[in-house]
């Protein structure tokens, strides 16, 4: 089931735009680090894998 | 808004065991406004665990360290050695289970990691020490990092390092702002500032300066 709910990992769903005005209660989801210098550092220190998620338009 | 697979109980749960990082090299795909956990955030309407702003920087940082080459198709997922920032391998849209495969190997060849929940904890000891430091409460910050062992992490142990100089900055010009005061004759003045560097290092050599100075103040 796993599986086949994350079959498009990373590749979101087509998501609604946000009515103006509207704020929406949300869990976290998934931890993400805004800062590269910060993210290479943790994974220096933790000895984990740095990993990349790209999205780009051409 | 219809939500994104970003927000997946799975998901959530493995990306603790790595560190991850999310580019996107464009920044108007247009935002809503989310509480999350109490703390309201602007977040990016197709990427709605990053800000557009964010996700963009992030692409530029990623290619000034020329870390997205040949990234064709998306999404593309790679993942790095750390220590090399050598790719350790790459593939495009990957579930759940390919990328805790992927984690898996990774970490056979990196050898044992150190778990978010440990690594945390330093960080909030870390944290607490700046915000007891930028509050001025000098004895509470020197408490906070008092035994810090950063188990040889070493951002972290630079960190714990750079904070316990700043400190002491702080106290020696606190005495330089005391010695000056003393030199105008203020004695009120500088018994304060002495007072400060007593009661906030205590047991500590600039303590020790403070007291002997506090009796000069007395005499004079």
């Amino acid at each position: 089931m796993r599986i086949l709910a994350l079959l498009a990992l990373l590749m979101p769903l087509a998501a609604a735009e946000a009515k103006p005005g509207k704020v929406e209660k949300r869990e976290p989801g998934m931890r993400w680090v805004e800062d590269l210098e910060a993210a290479i550092a943790e994974a220096r220190d933790r000895n984990i894998p740095l990993f990349v998620a790209v999205h780009k338009d051409n | 808004m219809v939500r994104s697979v970003f927000s997946h109980k799975d998901l959530t749960k493995l990306s603790y065991e790595y560190v991850g990082v999310m580019s996107h090299n464009r920044p108007n795909h247009g935002e809503g406004e989310f509480l999350v956990k109490g703390e309201k955030k602007h977040l990016c309407n197709i990427y709605d665990i990053s800000s557009c702003e964010s996700h963009e920087k992030m692409s530029s940082a990623l290619s000034a360290k020329n870390l997205l080459k040949d990234v064709r198709a998306t999404p593309t997922h790679i993942w790095y050695d750390p220590n090399t920032l050598e790719e350790i391998g790459r593939a495009n849209y990957m579930n759940v289970s390919q990328i805790e495969d992927a984690i898996e190997a990774a970490q056979k060849k990196l050898g044992k990691p150190v778990r978010h929940k440990d690594f945390s904890k330093m960080r909030e000891t870390l944290d607490d020490a700046k915000a007891k430091l930028a509050e001025k409460d000098y004895r509470g910050a020197l408490r906070a990092l008092k035994g810090f062992d950063a188990k040889g992490m070493k951002s972290l142990e630079a960190e714990a390092k750079a904070l316990n100089e700043e400190i002491v900055k702080a106290g020696k010009s606190l005495i330089e702002e005391a010695k000056k005061a003393l030199e105008k004759g203020d004695t009120k003045e500088a018994q304060k500032l002495l007072r400060e560097v007593t009661k906030g290092f205590g047991g500590t050599d600039l303590a020790e300066e403070a007291t002997e100075l506090l009796k000069k103040a007395k005499e004079e």
